[in-house]
C-alpha cells in the first residue's frame, strides 16, 4: 500500500516533469511573423491602412527594373483591384476607378463603405478583390478585415465573410455556420449534384438581394443554396484564397525548367515514394500551375475566372453569368459586364466621358498580378531558421517544395526574365491521401491530388491547407500524412513526415522557425 | 541541290576575300583608331550610390527633396522602406569617382520624415548627368524641388508639391492633391485622385484622368485635359491651345490667340472664351444644353441639325438644345465659334 502510494507520487512527479519539459522544449509554431496585429487587418484595426502590393523588385540577374508603362499598368491594377463594386451599372459613389478622397475612407484606393465601380454579379463570393487578398498586404492571401470601417471605434478585425461582405449595403444574406468570425475565408464547391453525379463547381455564397444602393433590382428575390444541408451531408469542399503575390514570376517559369527540376530529384524521391505529375492544359498540353490544383493556365485566365466566379462579373474570358435572373441584374446591365471598350455608343464605352477607359478591370488586374513581387523572406533569419533551412532539405521537404526555379531567359518584360524565383514549389500535383482529399477533380488533378503549395510568404499566412483547416504550422505538417484507405493511396508525403517526427524537438522547431522566416 | 550550292558559295566568298583583304585591313585599322579617339575624347566616368532606410508602416512618410541638378524619380516600391539610388555620369574633368554621389548628397532621417538635399555637382559644361531614384511606400507625402532637371513622381498617396525651375514634371497615380509648377518645361499629369493645381510659365500642360479637376495655367503653352472633373484652364498669352476631352464637371477655359477645342457631355456649366483663337465644341447628338454664343468681330458656325441656323453675320446666339440643360457660354473677340 505504502509502495503503491510512493509509486503514484513518483509517477505524478515524472508526468509533471515530462509535461514541463514538453512545455519548455516542445516545438511550437511561432505564429504569424510580426504578429497578427502588424499585418493586414491587424493594422487596419489600429487605423493604419493595409500596405499595398509590393512592386516587382529589380531583376537581380540583369539589374533591369520595371519600365514606366509596366509601372503605370501595375498602379492602375491596384486601383481596379481595390474597387468596391456596386450592383447597378451607374450607381457608384465616385467616378469608376477613382480613389475615394475626402470621404473618410482609411485608404482611398481600398474603400470599404463607398463604391467606386459597378458590375457586381447577382451571385458572388465578394464585392472587392482585396477583401479576400489582404494578408499581410493587399494582394496577399485571405486574412481579417475590420467589419465596421466607417465607424470611429473599429471592431477587432475578423473574417470579412462573417459580416462585412454578406451584409454590406443591407444585403440580406444568411452566413453559413462554416464561416467563423475568426476563421478562414472559405468558398464552397459542391462535390456532387443532387442526382449524385460529380459537380465540383463553385457555388457562390452571397446574393445581391436587399442591396440598398441599387434602385434597379427591387424585386430581386434570389435565395442562397442550402449550404447547411449540404454541409451536413458532407457535400462541401472548401477552398481558401491563395496569395496573388509573385504570380508573374511563377508564370514566367518555362515548362522545361519545371520538368528539369523534377527530374533532378528523381533518385532522391524514389525511395520516399514521391512521384507527382503536372496538371496540363487540355488545349495545348503545357503545364498549368495556378490554383490549389494547378487548374489554371495563366494569370489572365485566373483573373477572368476570379472576376466571374468570385464577384459575378462576366468578361471576355468568362462571358456567361453564373446567375441570369433578370430581376437581380438590372434592366440595362450589358453582358459581358467588363470588356475592352470598343463600342461606338458613348453611354456604354464612355467615349465622351472617359476615352481612356479602354482595358477592362479584369485585364488590369492580371497586369497587377504579373508585376507584384514575390513575398520577401525575413532579412536576417535566426540561427534556428538557418539550421531549419538545411534540415528542410535534409529530410526531403524540398523534394516537392523546390526552393528555387529560374524564369525564362528571354521574355517580353525584362524585369521578369532570367531571374531566380524562390517559390518553394515544384508546381506538380501529388497524391495527399484520404485526409486532405476533397473529391474534386480539376483537369488531371484527381480527388486527393493538390499542387505543391508555394511556401514563399508562409511566414505571414494565417491559415494553411486548401480548406484553411488549421492555423498551426505543426498541424499543417501533420496533415500531410495520410495512410492508405480503400479509396485513396497513402500520401506521397508520409515518409518525409516520418522523418520530421524523427527529428529532435530542437530540429523540428528549427524547421518551423525557417518556415515562418519565409 | 544543297550539295551543289554550298561549294559555290564557298568559292564566291574566297574570291571576295582575296580581292578585298588589303582594303579591309586598312578600314579596320582606321575604325579602331577612330573608336579609340572617341573613347579618349569623351571618357565617361560613373559613380553609383544605394541606401535603404527603414520606416514604419504605422505613419505616413514625409519626403522632402531638393535637387540642384539632375533627374529625380520618386515612385512606389514597397511599404516599410525608402530606397535611394543615385548614379552620376560625367566627362573626365568632372572627377566622378566612387565617393562623388555621397559627397553631393545629404540624407537625413527623423522617424518617417526623410530629407534629401543635393549640391550642384559640377559645372554644367562638364556634362554631368545625375539620376536620383527614390522608391517609397505608398503612404508618402512629397515636397520636391529641382532647380535644373526632370521630375517623375509615380504611385504615391500624396499630397505632392513639386517645383522645377527648368525641366519637366511627370506625375502619375497620385491619390491625393497635387501642386505642380514648372518654370521652363512641361507638366504631364495622369490619374491624380485629389484636386490639382498646375502652372507652367513656359511650357505645355497635359492632364489625364483627374476626377477632382484641375486649375491649369499656362503662360503661353498648350493645355490638354482628358477626363477631368470641375476644371479651369487658362492660356495667358500667345498661340497656346486648349484641348479638352471628357470634361465631367464645370469647366472654364480661355485662350489668347490659340484655339480651344472641347469634346464632352455637358454635365455642368461651361464657360469658354478666346481673344482671337477659334472655339470648337463637339457634343453627342443627344446632349441637352443651353447655348449662349457671342463674338465681337468673329463668326458663329453651327454644324448640328438641332441648332437653328442663324442669320449671316449674327454676333450673338442663344438656344435651348434638346429641351435645354446646362449652360454653355462661348465668347470670342475675333475668332470663330463652331458647334458640332
Amino acid at each position: 500500500m505504502r509502495m503503491s502510494r510512493q509509486f503514484v507520487r513518483n509517477l505524478a512527479i515524472t508526468c509533471a516533469l515530462l509535461g514541463c519539459s514538453n512545455w519548455v522544449f516542445g516545438q511550437k509554431d511561432p505564429g504569424v511573423r510580426g504578429g497578427i496585429q502588424n499585418t493586414g487587418g491587424g493594422l487596419q484595426q489600429q487605423g493604419i491602412p493595409i500596405p499595398h502590393p509590393p512592386l516587382i523588385s529589380r531583376n537581380p540577374t540583369t539589374g533591369e527594373t520595371i519600365n514606366e508603362n509596366e509601372l503605370k499598368s501595375f498602379l492602375e491594377g491596384i486601383l481596379r483591384a481595390g474597387q468596391l463594386e456596386s450592383t447597378c451599372d451607374d450607381c457608384a459613389d465616385v467616378t469608376d476607378g477613382s480613389p475615394v478622397i475626402g470621404m473618410g475612407e482609411l485608404d482611398p484606393v481600398f474603400p470599404q463603405f463607398h463604391t467606386n465601380s459597378n458590375g457586381l454579379g447577382a451571385r458572388h463570393n465578394s464585392d472587392q478583390c482585396f477583401s479576400c487578398h489582404a494578408q499581410p498586404t493587399l494582394g496577399g492571401s485571405g486574412g481579417y478585415l475590420v467589419p465596421n470601417p466607417g465607424d470611429k471605434t473599429p471592431h477587432q478585425a475578423e473574417n470579412p465573410q462573417f459580416h462585412l461582405i454578406p451584409h454590406r449595403y443591407g444585403r440580406q444574406n444568411v452566413v453559413p455556420s462554416f464561416e467563423h468570425r475568426y476563421g478562414p475565408i472559405r468558398e464552397v464547391r459542391f462535390k456532387r449534384k443532387p442526382d449524385g453525379t460529380p459537380d465540383g463547381g463553385v457555388h457562390q455564397l452571397w446574393t445581391v438581394r436587399g442591396s440598398t444602393n441599387d434602385p434597379t433590382i427591387p424585386n430581386c428575390a434570389l435565395t442562397q443554396p442550402d449550404f447547411e444541408k449540404e454541409y451536413k451531408a458532407g457535400n462541401l469542399a472548401f477552398r481558401i484564397p491563395l496569395q496573388m503575390t509573385g504570380l508573374g514570376l511563377i508564370e514566367s517559369i518555362q515548362d522545361r525548367e519545371i520538368l528539369a527540376q523534377h527530374d533532378a530529384t528523381a533518385t532522391l524521391r524514389a525511395p520516399l515514394g514521391i512521384t507527382g505529375h503536372p496538371n496540363r492544359s487540355g488545349n495545348d498540353g503545357t503545364i498549368t500551375r495556378f490554383g490549389w490544383k494547378a487548374q489554371n493556365k495563366s494569370v489572365t485566365i485566373f483573373a477572368g475566372e476570379a472576376y466571374n466566379v468570385e464577384m459575378g462579373i462576366t468578361n471576355e474570358a468568362f462571358p456567361t453569368a453564373t446567375e441570369e435572373d433578370p430581376d437581380c441584374q438590372g434592366p440595362e446591365k450589358p453582358e459581358p459586364n467588363d470588356v475592352v471598350r470598343t463600342d461606338n455608343n458613348e453611354s456604354r464605352n464612355q467615349d465622351f466621358d472617359n476615352p481612356l477607359h479602354i482595358l477592362p478591370d479584369w485585364q488590369q488586374f492580371q497586369i497587377l498580378m504579373r508585376f507584384t513581387d514575390g513575398p520577401a523572406p525575413v532579412a536576417n533569419p535566426s540561427e534556428s531558421a538557418k539550421h531549419g533551412r538545411t534540415l528542410f532539405s535534409d529530410i526531403g521537404c524540398a523534394l516537392c517544395h523546390t526552393p528555387q526555379m529560374q524564369t525564362a531567359p528571354v521574355m517580353n518584360s525584362a524585369v521578369l526574365q532570367n531571374r531566380p524565383v524562390n517559390l518553394f514549389s515544384d508546381m506538380f500535383l501529388h497524391h495527399m491521401g484520404a485526409k486532405l482529399a476533397d473529391d474534386i477533380t480539376q483537369g488531371q488533378a484527381g480527388a486527393d491530388e493538390f499542387r505543391t503549395t508555394p511556401l514563399w510568404g508562409i511566414g505571414q499566412r494565417i491559415f494553411f491547407m486548401h480548406d484553411g483547416r488549421t492555423a498551426d504550422l505543426l498541424k499543417a505538417i501533420d496533415e500531410h500524412f495520410s495512410s492508405a484507405t480503400p479509396k485513396y493511396s497513402a500520401s506521397e508525403a508520409n515518409e518525409v513526415v516520418h522523418k520530421f517526427h524523427g527529428l529532435s524537438s530542437v530540429d523540428q522547431q528549427a524547421i518551423l522557425d525557417f518556415l515562418r522566416s519565409l | 541541290m544543297a550539295v551543289i550550292e554550298i561549294p559555290r558559295l564557298t568559292v564566291h566568298t574566297t574570291r571576295y576575300t582575296a580581292r578585298a583583304q588589303s582594303g579591309l585591313s586598312m578600314c579596320f585599322v582606321i575604325a579602331i583608331a577612330l573608336l579609340a579617339w572617341v573613347q579618349l575624347a569623351s571618357a565617361q566616368t560613373m559613380a553609383e550610390f544605394r541606401r535603404t532606410l527603414t520606416v514604419t508602416a504605422a505613419k505616413t512618410v514625409t519626403l522632402d527633396v531638393d535637387v540642384a541638378v539632375g533627374e529625380l524619380q520618386v515612385s512606389y516600391g514597397r511599404d516599410g522602406e525608402v530606397s535611394i539610388a543615385a548614379s552620376a555620369r560625367g566627362s573626365e574633368p568632372a572627377g566622378i569617382g566612387d565617393g562623388f554621389v555621397s559627397a553631393v548628397l545629404r540624407i537625413e532621417q527623423i522617424g518617417n520624415h526623410i530629407m534629401i538635399h543635393t549640391f550642384d555637382p559640377v559645372p554644367p559644361e562638364e556634362r554631368t548627368s545625375v539620376l536620383y531614384q527614390i522608391n517609397v511606400p505608398y503612404r508618402t507625402e512629397l515636397t520636391s524641388k529641382v532647380n535644373s532637371g526632370k521630375q517623375v513622381i509615380t504611385g504615391i498617396l500624396g499630397p505632392v508639391n513639386a517645383v522645377t525651375n527648368k525641366g519637366d514634371i511627370k506625375a502619375a497615380y497620385i491619390s491625393n492633391a497635387l501642386e505642380g509648377h514648372v518654370g521652363t518645361g512641361n507638366l504631364d499629369l495622369q490619374v491624380i485622385g485629389g484636386p490639382v493645381e498646375a502652372i507652367a510659365d513656359s511650357g505645355n500642360i497635359s492632364c489625364t484622368r483627374l476626377p477632382q479637376g484641375v486649375s491649369a495655367e499656362a503662360g503661353e503653352g498648350d493645355i490638354t485635359l482628358m477626363v477631368v472633373g470641375p476644371s479651369t484652364a487658362v492660356v495667358k498669352k500667345g498661340t497656346g491651345r486648349i484641348n479638352v476631352g471628357g470634361a465631367r464637371g464645370r469647366f472654364i477655359g480661355s485662350t489668347d490667340q490659340g484655339d480651344l477645342y472641347l469634346k464632352a457631355i455637358p454635365h455642368e456649366d461651361w464657360q469658354l472664351s478666346s481673344v482671337s483663337g477659334n472655339v470648337r465644341l463637339e457634343l453627342p447628338p443627344s446632349a441637352k444644353f443651353e447655348l449662349e454664343a457671342s463674338t465681337k468681330t468673329g463668326e458663329l458656325q453651327f454644324e448640328r441639325d438641332d441648332i437653328t441656323k442663324p442669320l449671316a453675320n449674327l454676333l450673338q446666339f442663344r438656344q435651348a438644345i434638346n429641351g435645354g440643360g446646362k449652360r454653355i457660354a462661348v465668347h470670342t473677340e475675333s475668332g470663330r465659334i463652331v458647334i458640332r
